[in-house]
């Protein structure tokens, strides 16, 4: 046992956010779950039993998710004015095709049903063993890996689905990339 | 990712490999709030340690304990002279990513073109292997750092920082390595390796992950030309 040690997290940023992303769908929301989920960690000292910070924090971030989507339900739903709506963070990245690209992924993952979501986003976007995973998510190991079986088949299909002419048109616009196409 | 343009995976393996090549960077403001809630955090911890620990001196009945919670606070702070900048914060900064260039080598005097009211950057590319990769510049706890990054080609990344101004912000001791008669301090943050000592009463900073201390040791006692 060991206490988490707040000067790591920082370290942890870039991975959960991608988690986030994934889990949310968008980045602003994404931003706002990963700044909760630290707002969590940092309010009172942790004990941690692995060695592995992100296996609690992606604990923390399924919490906080589940939380948040609750809140939200039970919340009256309005909509935003023009004047009310915050652009986006600009990204300081040299790549817009990429974040297209991340950004059209992570919604196709956001569409999952929330237990083939979590799964699939605690061992291959967080990059979590099966074990670490299974103990994050609370549930069975067995019960994570058919999850995360049907997560990734149900994605690979609505991917391959959507492709404009398939691969073998090898069309360089394709789905993951579709902010190219002329 | 690369830069191709991708087909979309056509299998669950190729999905896989898809989504684990993703290395999107959360964007800097999101990194700016979350050190300052770590930076918060460490505050208020330090602000309540201290406060029992003025209670248990007032009771008088852990003398002891309360000598040594001094000494760990004290070590917290840095010591005297180390408000503002704690080593937390310090190895945080060089272990940030580069935002800006690497600065180049300058042949002459076998530094890097990069420096701190004189103190330069070392040249490792031709005794360690490790080249200059990127750098940053960053205000923490009040005070200008310069930090480079370096690359040994291998996947690993060392964080050399430099704090403007003197005098330097004190560094808690940990284990102490002489060389050339320059103390150089060890310690580890998290699971970075840490390594802090002066160069003309400037304080230096090299932390990595991944990284022997032996090693960072080394590349921090590197004898360049150029102090």
């Amino acid at each position: 046992m060991r206490t988490l040690d707040p000067q790591s997290l920082p370290q942890h940023v870039d991975r959960l956010y991608r988690a986030a992303w994934a889990l949310c769908g968008s980045r602003e929301d994404a931003e706002d779950l990963v700044q909760e989920t630290f707002a969590r960690v940092l309010s009172r000292p942790r004990v941690l039993h692995g060695d592995d910070d992100a296996y609690y924090l992606m604990r923390v971030l399924r919490n906080t998710f589940l939380t948040s989507l609750r809140t939200a339900s039970r919340r009256p739903q309005t909509v935003a004015a023009l004047e009310d709506v915050v652009a986006a963070d600009p990204r300081p990245t040299a790549r817009p095709d990429q974040a297209l690209e991340v950004q059209e992924l992570y919604e196709t993952v956001a569409e999952l049903p929330e237990d083939f979501r979590l799964a699939l986003v605690a061992v291959d976007v967080l990059g979590l063993s099966y074990r670490e995973a299974s103990r994050a998510l609370k549930v069975r190991e067995a019960t994570l890996t058919t999850r995360l079986f049907r997560a990734r088949k149900q994605i690979a299909r609505k991917l391959a689905v959507e492709e404009p002419g398939g691969r073998e048109g090898n069309q360089p616009g394709g789905v993951l990339s579709g902010g190219e196409s002329p | 990712m690369t830069d191709t343009p991708k087909n979309p995976p056509q299998n669950e393996q190729e999905l896989v490999e898809l989504l684990r090549s993703v290395d999107e960077r959360a964007p800097e403001s999101l990194h700016t709030r979350v050190q300052a809630m770590v930076s918060e955090r460490e505050r208020s911890h330090t602000t309540v340690r201290g406060a029992l620990g003025g209670m248990r001196l007032r009771l008088g009945a852990l003398a002891a304990a309360g000598a040594a919670a001094g000494a760990a606070l004290a070590l917290a702070l840095g010591g005297p002279g180390g408000a503002g900048l704690t080593l937390g914060e310090a190895a945080a900064v060089t272990l940030r990513p580069a935002t800006l260039p690497a600065p180049s080598e300058n042949h002459q005097r076998g530094v890097l073109n990069a420096d701190v009211e004189g103190v330069s950057f070392p040249y490792w590319q031709d005794r360690f292997h490790w080249s200059s990769s990127g750098s940053r510049e960053d205000v923490v706890g009040g005070r200008h750092v310069r930090t480079v990054f370096y690359s040994d080609g291998h996947g690993h990344r060392v964080g050399y920082a430099i704090v403007y101004g003197q005098p330097a912000p004190k560094m808690p001791p940990g284990q102490v390595r002489w060389r050339e008669g320059t103390a150089y301090h060890l310690a580890s943050v998290g699971n970075a390796q840490v390594v802090t000592w002066l160069r003309h009463g400037h304080l230096c900073v090299v932390a990595a992950e991944g990284v022997a201390p032996a090693k960072l040791l080394k590349l921090a006692s590197f004898d360049d030309a150029g102090s």
